[in-house]
């Protein structure tokens, strides 16, 4: 009786133990990848830690090809993306018997602005691509006034520049005497202030101060980038592996719920809602 | 609602993702009609349409994964076509010039496939013939009679992973018939299209992003005998290096030694140009009177090329060529004391490569081989027909028509480096082709 009594001690005492394990233990949360999709993955996971205290969400940047290749190792939950997924990943991905899921969480636009001085209001993305790798240096080449055409780019650290290589430069080098320049707000005071300078700025950061393009016909602004017709803009993505569930789902939910889509508009990209 | 929108969408998307292309379209227009009624947001369209594409990707290499074995997806094919114009005039050395109008054809394809990750099998197939292995082009002609096709290559690549003993080292080792790894600014010492056959160890190091240094080392059997004791071999080992000096000059260096064994003494290599010093006269240990080597080939073959990139963009002077190259080879067979050396001297202007619409390329080169400076079974094919004993000049104009789609416009104009010792003519028997190409890459 005595050693009934010392067992069911124990075995209470091995219940509380487990429960409180269980109940400190913080769901994690993994999101690696895109350094441009990494702004909109910290500001989320604060704030959605700020309202979900069980949860841990750690993000971390490292590139998209990165990201991708860690969820299908296995090593992350999510994997923030600003490109689709190449077919060879996703034959990988079959090989590992792994199911990414994309999750589209905003567009991503660039406009290209010019001094509001400027006699121009439309370039071809070839003119463009012209202007940024040297083949064009005068207003002239490309149906302006003439003069010097003063070239200003995002650094190569960021996530614009990037996206403009990939969508506009198609992977041609900018021309070396481009104005390097580590932020949106700095490109656009720039041109701003410079009567023959070009330049490019995330969709949210477009102000009055400078004159924005089209680009192949099409205005830049919300609803284009939306509708995919203006060709400056690409999806980001969030993936996971197969249809998310538990803590990734609440997370992705929050991502492209109002809230997420809040934050996305506050990082300078387009929400989708 | 989106969700069950979006469901419906996916749904209908499994079912034709067979036919990806127009039922893609088919999707997009069911969506727009959403957002013109006013169900869906362009947001909403955008995520959908995205998603549902995204799906459709996934499904299709899951489809080829699950039923194709990885070596055959991992298959790679290139292959390129070319409709050459030919003009040869040539003055013989019995009669006035001769002059021949050709049109001709050459077809490459090649595959390779990994079997595991470090090791790789190649082989590709050629128009050509099995008598000569300078060239891979078919005459039109002979009343429409089918064109060979042969075995271009086929070797065996071993890639072992060397990144756990040294990071930047890397090692191929090669077996077969295969493209000619070494290196040369020219086509001096070595016709594009010979394959070498035999091994090879070729070493790479890469010391930072700027500087890598190479090593092809290469054991090949230029011929077999029955009943032959020593058969012909050479051996080549080629050291080399990549600098990328600044940003705008790169440089490429290499030196080759080649060692020949059972080529001196031994009867004329197959499909020889005839220009290489042979002996008729049975020597002391030969009671032959086959024509056989009177020397050894080997050599030294230094050679080396510097590029400059944007070459005329400076003090806001731009013309717009994005690059000029000057390069130079060079070739001594210390076996002979004379008629040793070779040398040749170029240059590039205009893109580094022509791959693509609007690109163009003017090269130059002016080539100076002596009799014995090289075997006569190795060299440029068009250059005096491949021979030694030759020199003259070579311009070469590419242009790119559309991506992976060129013109090529050749002249070479060469002649013998001894004049003829008939009275009745003592010229050096000049000789002229004129070459206009359309080429495909695929």
């Amino acid at each position: 009786m005595k050693k009934l009594r010392v067992l069911q001690a124990i075995m209470f005492a091995a219940a509380i133990v487990a429960a409180a394990g269980a109940v400190s233990a913080a769901e994690k949360v993994v999101v690696e990848g895109s350094t441009t999709v990494l702004p909109i993955a910290q500001k989320a996971a604060e704030v959605f830690m700020d309202n979900n205290g069980d949860i841990d969400i750690s993000v971390r940047g490292g590139g998209s090809g990165v990201g991708i290749a860690s969820l299908l190792d296995g090593s992350c939950d999510i994997a923030d993306s600003s490109r689709a997924m190449k077919d060879a990943e996703y034959e990988k991905a079959a090989a590992k018997k792994k199911d990414p899921k994309a999750h589209v969480v905003a567009m991503d636009g660039i406009v290209v602005v010019v001094n509001n001085s400027n006699g121009i209001s439309e370039l071809s993305k070839k003119q463009v691509k012209d202007i940024y790798t040297g083949a064009a240096s005068d207003w002239s080449a490309v149906g302006g006034q003439a003069g010097k055409i003063v070239v200003v780019s995002r650094d190569s650290s960021s996530g614009t520049f990037e996206a403009f290589g990939e969508l506009v430069l198609k992977g041609a080098k900018v021309r070396p005497d481009a104005l390097m320049q580590a932020s949106n707000q700095a490109i656009a005071s720039i041109v701003a202030k410079t009567p023959g300078a070009i330049g490019y700025v995330g969709l949210g950061y477009l102000t009055d101060s400078v004159k924005p393009l089209k680009i192949d016909g099409v205005v830049p602004g919300r609803d284009t980038v939306l509708s995919g017709k203006y060709p400056v803009s690409r999806p980001l993505f969030m993936y996971t592996n197969g249809s998310p569930k538990g803590a990734v789902k609440e997370f992705i939910d929050f991502v492209t719920g109002p809230e997420g889509q809040k934050i996305v508009d506050e990082e300078g990209f387009v929400a989708l809602k | 609602m989106v969700k069950r929108v979006l469901a419906c969408v996916m749904l209908v998307a499994g079912i034709g993702v067979f036919c990806a292309d127009g039922f893609a379209g088919e999707v997009d227009i069911l969506v727009q009609k959403l957002v013109d009624k006013g169900i869906l947001t362009p947001g909403d369209a955008q995520q959908i349409l995205v998603e549902t594409k995204e799906e459709a990707k996934k499904e299709l290499a899951q489809g080829k994964v699950t039923n194709v074995p990885k070596w055959v997806q991992d298959i790679k094919l290139k292959g390129d076509f070319r409709l050459r114009y030919q003009h040869d005039r040539a003055k013989q050395a019995t009669a006035t010039a001769s002059q021949r109008d050709r049109a001709r054809i050459r077809l490459r394809i090649g595959a390779e496939t990994r079997l595991i990750d470090e090791f790789k099998v190649g082989f590709g197939i050629a128009t050509g013939t099995t008598s000569d292995p300078r060239s891979t082009n078919m005459t039109l002609g002979d009343s429409f009679a089918f064109k060979n096709i042969v075995l271009d290559y086929a070797y065996g690549q071993y890639d072992p992973d060397l990144s756990h003993y040294m990071q930047p080292l890397s090692l191929s080792l090669i077996g077969g018939k295969f493209p000619n790894p070494i290196w040369e600014p020219v086509d001096m010492l070595w016709d594009t299209d010979i394959r070498p056959e035999g091994v090879m160890a070729n070493l790479g190091y890469k010391a930072d992003n700027n500087l890598s240094f190479f090593m092809n080392n290469g054991f090949f059997i230029l011929d077999e005998g029955s009943s032959d004791k020593g058969d012909p071999i050479m051996f080549v080992v080629q050291p080399g290096v990549n600098w990328k000096i600044t940003d705008n000059i790169e440089f490429k260096g290499a030196v080759d030694n080649y060692f020949f064994n059972g080529v001196k003494d031994h009867a004329a290599l197959d499909y020889t140009a005839g220009t290489n010093t042979v002996a008729r006269l049975p020597d002391m240990n030969r009671q032959t009177s086959t024509a056989v080597y009177w020397y050894n080939y080997n050599s030294v073959a230094p050679k080396v090329e510097i590029g400059f990139i944007d070459p005329f963009k400076f003090a806001g002077f731009d013309t717009g060529v994005p690059y000029l190259s000057f390069f130079g080879e060079y070739i001594n067979n210390w076996d002979r004391s004379s008629q040793d050396n070779g040398w040749a001297l170029g240059s590039r202007i205009g893109h580094k490569k022509v791959g693509d619409k609007g690109q163009w390329q003017l090269a130059y080169n002016y080539r100076f081989l002596e009799r014995d400076a090289w075997l006569d079974i190795f060299p440029d094919s068009d250059f005096y027909s491949g021979r030694t004993n030759a020199k003259g000049n070579n311009v070469i104009f590419q242009y790119g028509v559309t991506k992976n789609s060129m013109l090529n416009f050749e002249y070479y104009d060469t002649m013998s480096m001894t004049r003829q010792t008939n009275s009745a003519d003592s010229s050096r028997l000049p000789a002229q082709v004129i070459q206009a190409d359309w080429i495909v890459k695929f």
